[in-house]
């Protein structure tokens, strides 16, 4: 059965993200005023409500903030992958961003683990940002 | 204590159900009805009317309309979810106390199980992958008991917080159901039962979820002078509060991206506020209704407001402490677990019941003043209630 992956509805404010993703070079925007990192994107920063903001490439790094197993899919096109993991991850960059956790089993993981991004190219228009653990 | 901002003069309920056969705007209006019956008060008494929905509701026109209100001075439609309910309550007390309204209606009705489910069968916005949901429904993260999965998952990395803790919550609110006629679940439930419950997803089991289910439930805030003249013994909203936070152009999802800490939620924020406009601190407390989507927000409401410290939430579940002869009887009725899911109403309407003595088998002795809140995550509202 052919792999089903619901894709994201771009808007204004994402487009850069997701178009970094697909050149596997994940980028977030970094506020010139304050130097944090945001995510998700948005027209003003989180951290002090200045507009603008460069989008910059990020580490990929991060750590385990939490993570669900998957068991019921929701939506039904999704019952052939579970049980699947879905990570929260805290990057370096200081923002959380979500992805599947992939080459590991539900006993193996702890918050605070290291993790890194891996680029998945779902088709010729969407890839998503997966993680695995980085030892 | 300090003043008084209003007070709720009037309780009504449907039948609760996972199969109504009925529409929406009969539910509402018979939950509206009931409230009115409840308090004494007829259509000429009532001018304002307030509900909340997610697109699965009928409007306040209509249901004014169905009551035969002959003039409404006051009224909204709020698109939102589960932070609602006590925040229409403070809404209401203001409309009152503002000279605006002699008597507002607030109501919550929905075909929850037959008609629109909010869990995920029905799919609809909520499960669309745009806003914040684009960078999560893409990956499976698709419904709230996930979401609150998430959240829980970090309180059991960081405190210890065990499967049995959560099972705790829901068998003590299956035990309160059992005594409750209005309850859907009412048969009896064990640790190992919940424990043997299917996985849906972990850490969550079955029995960590709310119901879905049909039904409406109305209450009737007006002033407390006026609610002196009713048919029932007025209980008095002695404070309230509603934050509002980190949703990032989301109406849907409550986020996860940016609240710093998903081992805590809105009760942390707005505990000290309630307890300050009501000069009362968490000891001085009798019962609790706690906002009960999925066993977890009980656990960080317990914490939030202050019954056991942050982080012991599980083992204070688990040590007996929220039953009904605990130190803080929680969701005396079952809660949204075991009674029935009415995104809210029908937990400040049990906080109602105890005031007033009508807890039936359920009753506890005494109560006089209760904390309920509304919300899951990041937005929430809450009131203290008192006799």
């Amino acid at each position: 059965m052919d792999r089903y992956t619901i894709h994201p509805e771009i808007d204004q404010d994402s487009a850069p993200y997701w178009k970094s993703l697909s050149e596997h070079a994940a980028k977030m925007q970094k506020c010139e005023i304050c130097g944090e990192f945001r995510f998700p994107p948005a027209p003003t920063c989180y951290h002090c409500g200045k507009a603008g903001g460069n989008w910059e490439t990020i580490s990929g790094k991060g750590k385990i903030y939490s993570w669900i197993v998957v068991h019921h899919p929701v939506d039904k096109r999704l019952a052939e992958e579970v049980p699947f993991i879905v990570a929260l991850v805290k990057l370096r960059e200081g923002s959380r961003v979500v992805g599947r956790l992939i080459g590991c089993n539900n006993d193996e993981i702890k918050a605070g683990l290291q993790v890194r991004a891996v680029y998945d190219d779902v088709d010729s228009e969407l890839t998503l940002l997966n993680f695995e653990i980085d030892i | 204590m300090k003043n008084i901002k209003g007070a709720i003069a009037g309780v009504g309920f449907t039948e609760y159900s996972l199969d109504s056969g009925r529409s929406v705007l009969s539910l509402a209006v018979e939950a509206c009805q009931g409230a009115m019956d409840d308090a004494g008060l007829a259509p000429q008494d009532v001018d304002g009317i307030l509900e909340f929905n997610v697109g699965d509701s009928v409007p306040t026109e209509s249901v004014a309309a169905g009551l035969s209100l002959p003039e409404v001075n006051y009224a909204f439609d709020w698109y939102g979810g589960g932070f609602a309910p006590c925040a229409l309550i403070e809404t209401a007390c203001m409309a009152v106390e503002s000279g605006r309204c002699k008597a507002v209606l607030i109501y919550r009705a929905m075909n929850g199980r037959s008609g629109f489910r909010l869990g995920g069968g029905a799919g609809g916005e909520a499960f669309r992958a745009k806003w914040a949901g684009q960078y999560r429904v893409p990956y499976g993260w698709l419904s709230f008991g996930q979401n609150m999965a998430m959240w829980c998952r970090r309180h059991m990395e960081e405190f210890g917080t065990t499967q049995e803790d959560l099972g705790a919550i829901a068998v003590t609110q299956r035990e309160n159901a059992i005594m409750n006629e209005r309850a859907i679940l009412r048969k009896p439930m064990t640790i190992d039962d919940y424990m043997s419950s299917r996985v849906i997803v972990d850490p969550f089991h079955l029995f960590d979820m709310s119901l879905e289910s049909d039904g409406g439930c109305a209450l009737l805030i007006t002033s407390p002078d006026r609610a002196r003249d009713c048919n029932k013994k007025p209980i008095n909203v002695r404070a309230s509060a509603f934050l509002s936070q980190a949703t990032v152009a989301d109406p849907l999802w409550a986020d996860s991206f940016l609240w710093p800490d998903l081992t805590e939620n809105y009760t942390r924020i707005i505990a000290p506020k309630l307890y300050k406009e009501a000069a009362i601190g968490p000891e001085d407390v009798d019962i609790a209704e706690i906002y009960d989507c999925f066993t977890y927000t009980v656990l960080m409401g317990l914490e939030g407001l202050g019954f056991c410290p942050k982080g012991e939430g599980g083992p204070f579940a688990s040590s007996g402490a929220i039953g009904l002869g605990g130190s803080i009887p929680t969701n005396t009725h079952g809660g949204m677990l075991s009674e029935a899911y009415v995104h809210g109403m029908n937990v400040i309407a049990e906080a109602v019941m105890q005031l007033r003595g009508e807890g039936g088998v359920r009753q506890v002795s005494d109560a006089e003043v209760a904390v309920v809140t509304s919300g899951a995550t990041t937005i929430g509202s809450g009131c203290i209630l008192t006799v």
